[in-house]
């Protein structure tokens, strides 16, 4: 079992298309530590449902930068996507599953949930009109040729 | 990106989109603003929606569903779904898709149902 410490930081423009980036450049970050197929995705779904929410809530879909901190500490990944924009004001009702302040754009409430049900641990912060830091944990349950397993 | 003519697909009144590789929040706006324009032009009761070629999904997808699903419940429509892969089959479950949606075997299977819907009223 490999061991790691390692870390980065990437910042971009707020805009849709930027969260296919986003969703591979943690993917590739965290590939060295040999995650499954199912660890990746989970991941993904989580960064992207973080970016969405700094391009359409902290935003408003206008301009901004969004930056990803990615830190890897032994088996574990912790991703930090935080934004600049207006901050949530009523971060427990934010999370209450289905809960959206966006209805009008066929938001369906469920980021929050979804990176809450991938990821090990989520913890949000916020200031109204300073910004909003979401910080996500996960542990990568390494497997000897794992990736190749999946490939099978 | 046009996407109208190669992803969306209009049978009698029945829209049939064609989903891409990857379903988030900026793809699911672009086949969102396409629907619209198809939903003023033709009567449109039932959609599938076709998954065969998505491989990633977040909740931007439920929420395109659901929208559409809104959408054709006023004509006493449904909104089926097809071509699931098990990459995504978690993420339709968790949240509860198929609670409102219909699941069919294929794009045959949809339009069978949908016919014989049509044919018990």
């Amino acid at each position: 079992m490999e061991h790691f410490n390692n870390q980065m930081v990437v910042e971009f423009d707020s805009v849709s298309k930027n969260e296919s980036f986003a969703r591979v450049v943690v993917a590739a970050f965290v590939a060295r530590l040999n995650p499954t197929l199912e660890e990746i995705a989970d991941i993904k779904t989580a960064v992207s449902e973080a970016v969405t929410n700094s391009i359409i809530h902290a935003y408003e879909n206008k301009d901004g930068r969004i930056r990803i901190e990615t830190h890897i500490v032994e088996d574990t990944v912790t991703v930090i996507v935080t934004d600049y924009g207006m901050g949530i004001d009523n971060i427990e009702k934010a999370m209450e599953p289905m809960y959206t302040s966006k209805p009008e754009l066929e938001r369906s409430g469920m980021g929050f949930a979804f990176m809450e049900a991938f990821m090990d641990e989520l913890f949000v912060e916020s200031e109204v009109g300073k910004g909003t830091t979401v910080t996500m944990r996960k542990v990568i349950r390494q497997e000897e040729g794992s990736s190749l397993k999946e490939n099978n | 990106m046009k996407t109208k003519g190669r992803l969306c697909e209009v049978i009698g009144e029945t829209l049939v989109v064609r989903l891409p590789e990857e379903l988030d929040h900026h793809t699911a706006g672009l086949i969102r603003e396409d629907t619209e324009d198809l939903f003023l032009e033709k009567r449109i009761r039932n959609v599938i929606f076709d998954y065969r070629q998505t491989v990633f999904m977040d909740s931007s997808g439920i929420g395109l569903v659901m929208g559409r699903y809104r959408e054709v419940r006023y004509l006493n429509g449904n909104v089926y779904i097809v071509g699931v892969q098990n990459k995504i089959a978690r993420i339709l479950e968790i949240s509860g898709l198929y609670r409102v949606a219909i699941q069919a075997g294929d794009i045959e299977a949809a339009l069978q149902d949908i016919q014989n819907r049509q044919e018990k009223i």
